[in-house]
């Protein structure tokens, strides 16, 4: 039953809403304790067994100088954005990209948000941060910028601190909400990781019931691999803590809207199999370039 | 690496995890056998370092047993050590979660703040040392302060989930000090182990463990016995059984008449994998055997570079 590949994910049960605040935010993340759903503790092992089973033989074709091979979305991701190479340094020049320290300065603020509930110079604070988290590559470009184009990311920074402090408040502590939590998940041996970053978890492990809910936060525009994005993480923590998540949210902070959706065992296979075919797919073009470079 | 401890089944995990550290003890290494292998580990390093002309300091953690058996991991650059955010979660966390489950912080994210406040003040009065995460987090500003509380949340939460711990009596101790041995006859060697939770193991008795009656009861140890819970990142590497050995193995190297710790427990809450480890002479003798490995692999090079450097400091300048 989990393993039929024709279960994929819709966008049937996702629901879209425009800039919630405060409380209304809460409420779409949190949801009604009651209702969310009896967790199936073999669902987890039964979607391990299966990407055990049919990764295995995607590492066994890879070959050692591949191996271990690191899948996370920026693997499985197809768009053309996200085959773009990593920027990377030469010869001490700075390395990235306005985008990319653009997410990694609101990816600050959104944590900062968060953890204290408040933001004092987003800009200011965003870089500071960045410093704090050991990412000095990206300080080192923000100001080999010129002037204007510093002006600009100051500017789309400020923006976006100002919209997350309109819209979020102090998370109650209850909730246990903790940001940026690394998963990595050995399969094939150890031969593959399966690897993501969760932007913000709310909720205690499960007892019984599916407790915690998964937001994704995307500083850019909505792209059509953001729910794909989403559900990968919800395996992701299924197969990390054995129980999945009641309910994933994307979160734009340029915009503030936020896409709610809540997890269902179609769901999760749908990824599985996603993630299988996905993987199968880059394996082979990782075959491909080695053997015609 | 494969495997864990915990069946995917057992849900919550915490409970799981309780049940591992609480389990009555087995018979653990006996008296002469710890003596044994602290007399082993002494002469080996003794022999390692006895080779090496001024040798320097060394101190052999879990970090540095994991570099020195895989080799350094991609990215690992030897730069002189700088505070951040990731290198201060442990620290913060632990003290978090500690103050959370002795009711001294009503969440953990004022146990956070509090953590941060307090080495903050201790550093703005003169009682934290240059270099210390005190010191650092008095120097930086508030952007940076609410990365490093975020981080150590974020880890506070996975070291608070980690067990029941009401179950602990008495209470386990979250954040016990690091364990030391300073080696006899090579006072430059130094081993140092990190435990997350010290707990005590529920008290067994010889009738208790199946097995144990082929035994003298003379052997058996009995009351509780400690057990170590370490939390770690990401997933294991294929040398965790030597990391999580050394907190046994230097516990009883420091004190070789106290009974052995009954086991080890290793919890990476990033992958959900678990590994435990019920101490015996074999888990001993093979820790120490990698503790002398790595010690041999920091001692070599030093050795040669030393002696290149006497060499040259003999010559006279060379010429311009």
């Amino acid at each position: 039953m989990i393993r039929d590949g024709a279960h994929r994910p819709t966008a049937l049960r996702t629901k879209a809403f425009s800039a919630p605040t405060g409380h209304a935010l809460f409420a779409l993340l949190r949801g009604n304790a009651a209702e969310r759903p009896v967790v199936d503790p073999g669902l987890a092992g039964g979607l391990r067994e299966w990407l055990e089973d049919e990764l295995g033989p995607v590492a066994d074709e890879l070959g050692p100088l591949h191996l271990p091979f690191l899948v996370d979305r920026r693997a499985l991701n197809v768009s053309e954005f996200d085959d773009r190479p990593e920027p990377r340094s030469t010869l001490g020049q700075p390395v990235g990209s306005v985008p990319l320290v653009h997410n990694a300065l609101v990816e600050c603020l959104f944590r900062q948000i968060v953890t204290e509930g408040r933001i004092d110079q987003p800009y200011q604070d965003a870089m500071d941060g960045l410093l704090a988290t050991g990412q000095s590559d990206l300080v080192r470009f923000v100001k080999a910028l010129t002037p204007d184009e510093q002006s600009d990311l100051q500017s789309a920074v400020n923006l976006q601190g100002g919209i997350l402090q309109e819209q979020w408040l102090e998370i109650p502590s209850t909730w246990l909400p903790r940001t940026k939590d690394w998963v990595s998940i050995p399969v094939a041996g150890g031969r593959i990781i399966l690897s993501g970053v969760l932007d913000l978890v709310l909720g205690a492990a499960s007892t019984g019931r599916a407790s915690v809910c998964l937001v994704d936060v995307k500083s850019s525009q909505r792209r059509p691999e953001d729910p794909f994005d989403r559900h990968l993480l919800a395996v992701l923590e299924t197969l990390r803590s054995g129980a999945s998540p009641f309910r994933l949210a994307t979160y734009y902070s340029a915009t503030g809207e936020i896409d709610v959706e809540e997890v269902t065992e179609d769901l999760l296979a749908g990824t599985v199999a996603q993630i299988i075919e996905r993987t199968r797919a880059r394996g082979a073009s990782l075959r491909t370039n080695s053997e015609h470079p | 690496v494969i495997g864990t401890s915990l069946s995917p089944l057992a849900l919550p995990k915490s409970g799981a995890l309780t049940d591992c550290l609480l389990e009555p003890a087995g018979p653990g290494p006996s008296y002469d056998e710890r003596v044994a292998v602290r007399t082993r580990v002494v002469h080996g390093i003794a022999a390692v370092v006895g080779s090496a002309r001024n040798p320097a300091p060394i101190t052999l953690d879990g970090f540095h047993l994991r570099r020195s058996l895989l080799g350094p991991a991609p990215g690992d650059v030897d730069e002189p050590f700088a505070w951040n955010a990731r290198r201060a979660r442990r620290q913060l966390g632990l003290r978090a979660a500690r103050a959370c489950a002795e009711g001294r912080a009503r969440s953990l994210a004022q146990g956070v703040t509090e953590a941060i406040e307090e080495l903050v003040s201790a550093a703005r009065v003169g009682r934290q040392k240059r270099g210390s995460l005190g010191y650092w987090l008095a120097t930086v500003p508030n952007g940076a302060r609410a990365m490093v509380a975020a981080e150590a949340l974020t880890w506070a939460t996975h070291v608070f989930e980690a067990l029941q711990w009401r179950r602990f009596s008495p209470p386990a101790v979250i954040g016990p000090p690091d364990r030391w041995w300073n080696c006899p006859g090579a006072t430059n060697v130094a081993l140092r182990a990190r435990s997350d939770v010290l707990a005590l193991s529920v008290e067994s008795h010889p009738k208790e463990v199946p097995g144990l009656q082929v035994l003298s009861t003379e052997l058996f140890e009995p009351g509780p016995r400690r057990v170590h819970l370490e939390i770690l990142p990401g997933r294991p590497a294929s040398t965790y059984r030597s990391e999580l050995g050394l907190i046994a193995l230097v516990d009883v190297l420091a004190h070789p008449s106290h009974p052995a710790p009954a086991r080890v427990v290793g919890w990476w809450p990033q992958s959900g994998r678990a590994h435990v480890f019920s101490i015996d002479r074999r888990v001993l003798e093979s820790t120490a055997n990698a503790v002398l490995g790595a010690i041999d692999t920091v001692c070599s090079p030093l050795s040669d570079r030393l002696a290149d450097r006497s060499v040259l400091s003999d010559r006279p300048p060379a010429a311009a």
